[in-house]
């Protein structure tokens, strides 16, 4: 009875049991679109951003043909920082499948993984609520933000809240680098909601 | 050559034809329809309505805007308006969630005559299972209001 009520109350609420920030981020092993097996261990002692992804949310589209996605990645690989898109859309829903991510990885020119995490747990444990949602790990393996991108929440940086686009990833980033605390640690995701299966 | 030039020619008219009809003050797709109608206030203001369809509602997290196209004569503040509903409706047996949106747009009308109020209205529209973001253009021929007092 009791344990049935917990799995109802993780599925009703990604965001309810999920990791705090600060606290250590949720260990994981996912498989990417190759068959590859990655986790987050693998990665100790690095600053670690995963990106929940899903190809069929015209927000993530936003964010990677006209946003802040578009090079975000890319500027940050130079400083040793791993990136990751996790897409917890479950089977059957908007954006699952190995192809349909294979294609949108391309055409968007990713140059990380997308590692596929079909019973969501991964995304619960971080509380992954939209796509395109932001984690940030540091180098000691606690989560240090979770939040949305940025402040525009059309995916296209035409509409920041307060007038200047402010890119939440990549000031938690500079922080961590500096060896600061993260200034903003936690916003609202934005986006389309995570394709969590039942 | 003729023939292929009388061809091409036919080809162009057909083309032309085809084109996409002049934006209106109406638009629709399966899942939404937004109407721009002179604003229930009586000033120089457009109301945009978008209601949501076939399970979707109106995604209220979405920032709603309204951009001015060249061939406007009204003016607005800006290249962006953002808009805020000002009036909204629950979905019919949900309650939760909003399936009607009313926007209040602004314009400074011209000094005289008529006012083309034209431009493309973003927004977003969402279920359970997928969101939409739409960006519809959208025509409206209003007359200036007249002075008060």
């Amino acid at each position: 009875m009791r344990a049935s009520l917990v799995l109802a109350m993780l599925a009703l609420a990604p965001s309810a049991l999920a990791a705090e920030v600060g606290a250590p981020a949720p260990a994981f092993t996912l498989t990417d679109l190759s068959g590859r097996q990655v986790s987050l261990s693998d990665f100790r002692g690095q600053l670690v951003v995963l990106e929940w992804f899903n190809p069929g949310c015209p927000f993530v589209r936003a964010s990677h043909t006209r946003g802040t996605l578009v090079d975000d990645a890319a500027r940050h690989a130079g400083g040793g920082v791993v990136w990751l898109a996790v897409n917890s859309a479950a089977p059957g829903k908007q954006g699952y499948g190995v192809e349909a991510n294979r294609a949108a990885a391309e055409s968007f020119r990713m140059q990380y993984p997308v590692l596929l995490d079909p019973t969501g747990q991964v995304g619960r444990a971080y509380g992954a609520t939209n796509t395109p949602g932001m984690m940030v790990v540091d180098r000691e393996g606690r989560l240090a933000y979770r939040g949305a991108i940025d402040n525009s929440p059309d995916g296209e940086r035409q509409a920041p809240q307060g007038g200047a686009v402010v890119d939440y990833v990549s000031a938690a980033l500079e922080d961590l680098a500096a060896g600061r605390p993260v200034r903003t640690p936690e916003t609202k995701q934005y986006g389309c909601s995570v394709k969590y299966g039942s | 050559m003729i023939a292929r030039a009388a061809t091409a020619a036919w080809l162009i008219v057909l083309g032309a034809a085809r084109a996409d009809p002049p934006p209106g003050p109406r638009a629709q797709g399966p899942e939404w329809a937004v109407a721009a109608e002179p604003g229930a206030s009586g000033g120089p203001v457009v109301d945009l309505r978008v209601e949501a369809r076939a399970g979707f509602h109106v995604n209220l997290e979405y920032p709603m805007a309204f951009s001015p196209s060249p061939s406007a004569t009204a003016r607005f503040q800006g290249t962006r308006v953002p808009l805020r509903p000002a009036r909204t409706a629950a979905c019919p047996g949900d309650g939760k969630e909003v399936c009607s949106a009313t926007l209040e747009l602004p314009y400074l009308p011209p000094p005289a005559g008529a006012a083309r109020v034209a431009g493309t209205l973003a927004f977003s529209v969402c279920s359970a299972e997928r969101c939409l973001i739409q960006k519809v253009p959208l025509s409206l021929e209003v007359a200036s209001p007249a002075p008060r007092g």
